[in-house]
Parts: structure tokens; sequence; C-alpha cells
């Protein structure tokens, strides 16, 4: 197993570092190849002709004048040990690692920011994740237990429907009924949890809800097929007819078996999710990663595009490299040779 | 100046240098009518004049500006709140209406200059102090000026202007790196600029405040020094910015080193102001209503509020739509579509009823008959070269006729220019589709990501043949109310250049650049710009959609209300603004 995990680790580094490069190169050269100077992703204009001695010191201040090899270095070891950002007049600005430099549109480390708007995303995530795996699994197994039965035929045409609805539609819509008409959550602008636990909690239940909607509609359908098959085993029927309980029968043969892929795609959707929760906070106007990212994006603020870009990245390798040991732990056939 | 330069203004927030006041100033004089609320009453006049002091003045904006450092700021809105702190050399004696007119601030009077306009001399007001108690003096205003030659720390104000006139090494790159700047010569009491090149607009620099002082070589305090200045600026005017927390809040409070027979151009009564940025557009529309918050200093009022204004009369007497300093055009291309005749065709086709309503109806801006914008010399309300039709949707038979003088009588093809992302330019192009194909004139889009769109797309001449763009997108307004300012960056010959050209259509007529020219020099009257407009009409190159609108609100127990349609389009003049003392 530890062999498992540490060549699992290894490919995750590379993934990552992959990633990066990838990455820096995307939003640091890509520019130059329209013509554009990435001066211009850094302070928002092109104040001067390309060959002036000012565009020269800006070019300068900011590195890209420097070889490639060594803008990226300059780039990764930021990341890795932290660096200076410094004009050579202004108060130099200390970026402890991991440092994804500085937005010069907002004034601020892009570290900073994204620390800010992380635990909006991460309450969002996990909290909507909770819900559609309970959600989807119980509903999915109970109509894999009862097929053809009115609960399986409600279960699967709901989630037929709530699959088909996107968030922009399901988000309003729940705004509509439980903000604005019934009143029921009226006002409920977002509070960290080590501020006012009960105004985070109102504030995160319809997103919780519209975003678990979504989710748990897969989750059912997949949990409900999977079952479907597992249950008509041989090893299921051996279990029955060995006098093992209709309950240990299905939980313990049978739906440990039918969850294995649904871990898999639980530990793949919540690391994604990190980085594509843009509808969902803007529905519900939550200043979280995606909707840091959607707002770097319109003002072109280069850095935090890279920023959120790498941290999107690093937090779907880190899931789906967890994936891989669970994987190992709820499959033992599974091994680094696989 | 290009629209989007004003970053956080979806239409842009382009404005003139003029700071002024009209009417609050005991030695202004009003030139129009002052009193109760209704709507468009701030646009000329002054709303609820009071001379009752004290009170917080409550603001709300949905973004931090670019930079509260005065050297380092291009947002139109940011500006107009540096008038809370920040004083020049000359300011504006009326910021309202359609023309603002400059006036002394720092300065005891307009200054003097050599008879080729390329020195001038200013001489400051005796008594001046910063907020920490120290004097102003004219090595200040140097010193300030010299920080925007250092474009790789300060790079995010006008600092081109500056560069462009006031002589200096070709190595200057402002007082850290470079030191003293000789051509800015200072005595205990004035201060004299020897420029590179005449020109008579240098007072329109000198009033933006991007001229503002700066403690010489001590700026904000320890550690407050090069782009961090911004962070704690030192007040030179009425109010001391303080309690700054980035893209959260700032306030402002009075600086009790101001002197007010030192200023003839302010008369503040509050006892404070703050800013509270807030980014939900919807909850700063919800705080507007309530009465919960005095105005927006940034932009329009949310699409919420608006509805409101429009539809219910409560609202609306309280609400301003301002015209303001900028034309939105589109660019017709001679070195695509050669032939003026089948240019004019295009003209006389365009639909400009509809292109309004594309760019979000009479609230947004009034259908435009020439290029010059209401404050700037040349206007005229009634220059129309290329009528529209009394519905202004066009005339389709001249259309027709032009086509035929072209030698297309059934019409042409070419393409449409715009950058992206823009929720409106999509509609607008839809809409020109529709009324050129009425001729037989077949357009089709292309798009440019807007980082690229003006420096190398339609800003590159080569491009714009390369690619077959015959017609662009764009919009303009000038950084100061004059002809020269509006002009000579989008129609001089002897500008144009390979990038970042914004003379996209490459304008190169004798009889403008002659105009042009001789503006620098004193030479060029309201006239003459006049028929620099006629000109570049008769080109066919510019075809002018709107003259820009926008809607405020002011929450009513607001006094002393006006619009600083100068420096931020119409947004009220906040330096003056009271709450009656509460």
């Amino acid at each position: 197993m530890i062999r498992f995990i540490v060549v699992r680790l290894l490919g995750a580094i590379v993934v990552v570092w992959i990633v990066s490069v990838v990455t820096f190169l995307i939003f640091q050269i890509v520019p130059t190849l329209s013509h554009t100077s990435p001066v211009y992703y850094y302070i928002g204009k092109i104040p001067f002709p390309p060959d002036s001695i000012q565009m020269k010191a800006l070019i300068h201040r900011f590195g890209f004048d420097l070889p490639l090899y060594a803008q990226y270095w300059h780039f990764l070891s930021g990341i890795l040990f932290g660096q200076t950002i410094t004009d050579g007049v202004s108060t130099p600005i200390q970026c402890p690692a991991p440092c994804f430099g500085y937005s010069f549109r907002q004034h601020q480390l892009v570290g900073t920011m994204m620390a800010t708007a992380a635990p909006v995303t991460i309450s969002l995530c996990i909290g909507a994740a909770i819900l559609w795996l309970i959600g989807g699994v119980t509903v999915g197994t109970f109509s894999a237990l009862n097929p053809g039965s009115l609960v399986d035929r409600v279960g699967m045409t709901g989630s037929l429907a709530a699959v088909s609805l996107p968030i922009f539609f399901t988000g309003p819509l729940l705004l509509l009924i439980f903000e604005y008409t019934l009143g029921v959550l009226p006002d409920v602008s977002y509070l960290p949890i080590t501020q006012d636990p009960a105004q985070w909690f109102r504030s995160m239940i319809l997103p919780w809800v519209s975003l678990a909607f979504l989710f748990g509609a897969l989750y059912a359908r997949l949990t409900r097929s999977n079952m479907i098959e597992t249950m008509g085993e041989d090893y299921i029927r051996t279990a029955r007819a060995k006098g093992l309980t209709r309950p240990t029968v299905i939980v313990r043969h049978g739906l440990r078996a039918a969850i294995t892929p649904i871990v898999t795609i639980f530990g793949i959707d919540l690391g994604t999710l990190v980085g594509s929760t843009v509808i969902t906070e803007t529905v519900f106007n939550l200043r979280g990663l995606g909707y840091l990212s959607i707002q770097a994006i319109q003002q072109q603020d280069l850095p935090v595009i890279l920023g959120v870009t790498i941290i999107a990245a690093v937090v779907l390798v880190i899931a789906n490299f967890i994936v891989d040991i669970l994987y190992a732990f709820i499959d033992p056939r599974v091994t680094v040779y696989q | 100046m290009k629209i989007k330069r004003r970053g956080i203004v979806l239409v842009g927030l382009l404005a003139a240098t003029a700071m002024a006041l009209v009417g609050c100033s005991s030695s202004a004089t009003p030139t129009t009518a002052s009193g109760a609320s209704s709507f468009n009453a701030a646009v000329d006049g002054i709303v609820n004049p009071s001379t009752v002091k004290g009170g917080t003045v409550k603001l709300l904006s949905s973004t931090d500006c670019d930079s509260w450092d005065p050297q380092n700021t291009y947002y139109g809105w940011c500006w107009n709140m540096q008038r809370l702190y920040t004083r020049s050399l000359l300011g504006y004696q009326k910021v309202n209406g359609s023309k603002p007119v400059l006036a002394p601030d720092l300065a005891t009077d307009m200054g003097t200059h050599n008879a080729d306009y390329t020195k001038w001399t200013y001489t400051l007001q005796k008594g001046l102090k910063y907020s920490d108690g120290t004097d102003i003096t004219p090595k200040d205003v140097k010193y300030g000026i010299e920080r925007l030659f250092a474009t790789d720390i300060i790079n995010g104000g006008p600092a081109s202007y500056f560069l462009a006139t006031i002589s200096h090494p070709a190595d200057y790159l402002g007082p850290y790196k470079s030191g003293d700047l000789a051509s800015i010569v200072t005595t205990d009491s004035t201060i004299e600029f020897n420029l590179s090149t005449s020109y008579s607009d240098f007072n329109y620099l000198m009033a933006m405040a991007a001229s503002a002082p700066v403690p010489y070589k001590v700026e904000g305090g320890t550690g407050f020094v090069g782009a961090d200045y911004g962070k704690q600026p030192v007040s030179s005017g009425p109010f001391v910015f303080t309690k700054y927390v980035p893209t959260q809040s700032v306030t402002f409070v009075r600086n009790k080193f101001w002197k007010q027979s030192t200023d003839k151009i302010r008369k503040p009564v509050a006892n404070e102001i703050d800013l509270t940025i807030d980014s939900d557009e919807n909850d700063i529309d919800s705080k507007l209503a309530a009465g919960t918050a005095d105005a927006r200093a940034d932009l329009d009022v949310g699409t919420t509020l608006k509805s409101k204004i429009l539809t219910n009369p409560k609202f609306k007497v309280n609400a301003d739509n301002p015209t303001t300093a900028f034309t939105r055009y589109m660019t017709v291309m001679p070195s695509v579509i050669p032939n003026v005749y089948c240019r004019q065709a295009i003209f006389y086709a365009t639909n400009k009823a509809e292109l309004v309503q594309a760019f979000g109806g009479t609230t947004a801006g009034v259908a435009a008959g020439s290029m010059t914008p209401p404050t700037i010399a040349g206007h005229s309300a009634t220059a129309n070269m290329y009528n529209s039709g009394k519905d202004n949707t066009g005339d389709v038979a001249k259309a027709k006729a032009a086509l035929v003088k072209c030698g297309q009588p059934n019409g042409f093809a070419t393409k449409v220019a715009y950058s992206t992302p823009s929720q409106i330019a999509p509609k607008v192009f839809a809409s020109l589709q529709t009324a050129l194909a009425r001729v037989g004139i077949k357009v089709t889009e292309t798009t440019s990501a807007s980082s690229s769109y003006y420096s190398t797309f339609i800003g590159s001449p080569t491009n714009i043949v390369n690619q077959g763009i015959g017609i662009a997108m764009a919009a303009w307004g000038a950084d100061f109310p004059t002809g020269y300012g509006f002009w000579n960056s989008i129609a001089n010959g002897a500008d144009i250049v390979p990038t970042g050209n914004t003379n996209y259509p490459s304008l190169n007529d004798p009889v403008i650049n002659k105009i042009l020219d001789a503006a620098p020099n004193g030479k060029s009257t309201d006239a003459d710009f006049r028929k620099l407009d006629d000109q570049v009409m008769k080109d066919a190159v510019y075809l002018p959609i709107l003259f820009g609108k926008s809607i405020y609100y002011r929450n009513p127990r607001l006094t002393n209300v006006t619009s600083d349609n100068a420096l931020a389009f119409g947004l009220y003049d906040f330096v003056n603004v009271g709450t009656g003392g509460k």
C-alpha cells in the first residue's frame, strides 16, 4: 500500500508541475503571440510606445526581458519559496510561499485574495457535496431495491428533471420562492462561519440545495444502475443464502461494491467544483474563488487568473490522489500495477 | 482618449480635466438656476443650495479607485473624488453643464506664457499648507509632476501628456532614479515649465489632479513613497484622506490646515465624507432607494434603480441624466472602403434610432449628427451632414444614390469589428447589419479581445487592411475639454503610428492637419474646430452614433448637489455636497 501511495504521490507531483508549466506558458507567452505585451495584463493598459524607454522600464520591472526559463523559475520559485515584490522605490511587498504574485489592479497579493475567497467556495462545495452524496445515494439505492415501483419512478423522474435544469434556473427559482415570496430566508448575506455560524448556515442553504440538486440527480441515477447490477451478482445470492439480514446484504455487500465508482467521480467532482462554482456564486452573490476568477477574467487581471487556475488544478490533482487511495482501500484488488 | 481606458465604466468614463464649482463658491458666479429637487436639476444648476455645515455624506462605489495617488489615477470618478483632498495650480470655476471654465486654484492667477507657448510660469498663493501643517511649495508641485516620469513605478495616470510636452532627457525616469528635472524651474513662490513643443492647452494639464503637489522627497511619510503613496496621500485640499482599507472603504475628514480664503473654487460644508465599496450592484441600488446611502460615487445607477427612476416620479425628481463628454461612433476605414460615396452610403443607411436603443435607449445617449460632443469647442447641436431622416432611422434613398455614385448599386460586403467581451456590441452589430442590408451592404462581424482591440486590431493600419475591416466600433472622450484635446489623437495625420494608433482610419487630411498643427500655438479658434468637424464628416470616416448620457441618483437630504461634467461625466461634485448638518 505504501508503494502504491508513493507512486501515486509522485505522479501527482509530476502532473502539478506539468500544469504549472502549461499554465505559465499560456498566460505569459500567448499574449505576445497576439502582439500584446504581457505588461498590459499587469497594469491594465499599454501606456507607452513599444520601443520607448518607459515601456522598456516596465518590461524590465516585471521581468519580461528575462529568458523564458528564468521567467518560469521566478514564477515557480515564488510558489515554492515565496518572493519579495519590489519596484526599487516603494516598500517591498513580502509574498510568502506559496506566492502567486501581486494584483496590480486590486493592489493585493493574489494569495491573500484567494485566501479570502477560498472559505466561501469550500463552504459551498463541502456542504453541497454532503447533501448530494447522501441524497443521491439514498434515492438511487431505494430505487434500485424496488425497480419499477412508485419510489423508483418518482426518484428517477425527479432526478431526470433535476439533471436537466441548470443552476442559473434552479438558483433564481429557489431565491424567488424562499427569499422573495415566502420570506423564509430573507436578505441572507454571507458571513464566515467563524463570525456568525447561524448566518453562515442560513446564507449557504439555498446555494447548497441548488448545487446538490444538480449533482445529486446524477449520483442517484448512477447509484441505481450500479446497485441493480450488483444486486444481481452471484455473491449477493450467496450472502442471502447464508441467511444474512437484508440490510447487511444491501449495505455491506451490495452498496460497498456499487459505491466504488461513486467514490471515484465524487472525488473528481469535488475537485473540479472548486474551480467551477462561478454560476452558483454569481447567482447567490457569494464572493468565492469562482467569482474571483470571473472578475479577474473580465478585468484581464493576469496574476489572479494564473493563481486561481493553478489552485483549481492542484485541488483537482489532490482530489484524484485521495480518490486513488480510497479506491485502494475500498477495493483491495487495486494496486499500483493496475 | 479611448473610453475603454477608464476601466470600470463599461461604456467608459472619460473626462475632461476641469475642476471647479459654480454657485457655492463665494467668488464663483452661478450661471444657471438653483433650487429644489427635480429631474435633471443638478445637470446645470445646484439642488438644495445650503450653507449649513456639518454632517456625514455616505457614498457608495462598486470598486476601489485604480489608485488614490493623484499621479497614478485615470478613472474619471477618482479624479472627481480627488477634488476632496488634492488641489492643483489651476482648477475650474464651473464643473456642471457643458462649458467648464478654468480658474486659479493653488496659483494666484492663470499664469503666464511666452509667445510660442513653450514656457509657462505660475505663482503660488501664500499660506498654503498640507494636512500635516507643512507648507505647500513650488518644489512640491515640481516633484509631483516629476513623479509622472517614473513610469516603471507610477504608471496609471495621464503621464503621456506630460512626457509629450515637458522638456526632458530621453532617459529621464523620474525623481527616484533620475533625480531633478532641469526643465522645471522653481523659486520660493514661482514655478516655470519649459516645454519641448508649443502647447497652448498647457493650463488644462495644470488643472489635472496629476499636477497636484506631493511633499518633496517626503511623500506620505515613512514608508509611503513611490506606489505606496496612494495608500496615504497627503492632503492639500479641504478633506484629509484617512482610514483607507483597500477595496473596502475610505473616509475623508476635514483638513484643519485648509483655508477657505485660499480656495476660490470649493466651498465644502460636510464634516465627513465616507466612501464604502460594495461590489453588489443590487445592494447599492437598494441602499440608494432606501436613503441609507446618499449617492453613488463611481457609475450610473444599476438597472433596478434605473427602472424605478424611470417609472416612479418619487424617485425621478431625485435623479439626473446629463449628457456627458464622449461620443460613440463607427470608424469607416478608407483603406478598405476607398470610395467616399461607398462610405457615405453606410452613413445614410445607418439607423441611429435603433443603435441608440441597442446602447441602452435615450437615457444612455442622444443621437449624434457630428462628432464633437457638447462640452468641446466646435460642437453644434444642429450639425448633421448625413441626415438620417426625421425619425433617425436612416435615409435609404440617399444611401442607394450614394451606392450608384460609388459604382456599387447593388451594395457590397465588408466586416464590422468590435471588442469582446461586450453585452452591447453584438446588439449594435445586429442593428447595423439590419440597417445596411436594406441597401444591399452585407456586413459580417470580426472581434478581438479588448486587450488588443485598440492596440493591435484596429490600432494597426496594416491589420485593418489584412483583416478587411471596413467598419469598427469605438468611443472617444477628451481628457480635457478643448478642441485640440478631443481631435488631435484621432484626426491628426502626423500621429499615425504602426500600432497603438488612435487615428483608426489613418485620416490624413491637409485641412484638418493645418487646424490641429496650429492649435498648440494658440492659433485655432472655435470656428476652426467647427470647420474641422465638418471636414471630418465630409471625409466620411467617422460615423457619429450618440453623445453619451448617464443616469445618477441623489438622496433628497443632500444639499449643494451639482453635476461634475468637467471631470467625471456628470457624477455629482462631492466636495461641496452637504447633508444639512445631519
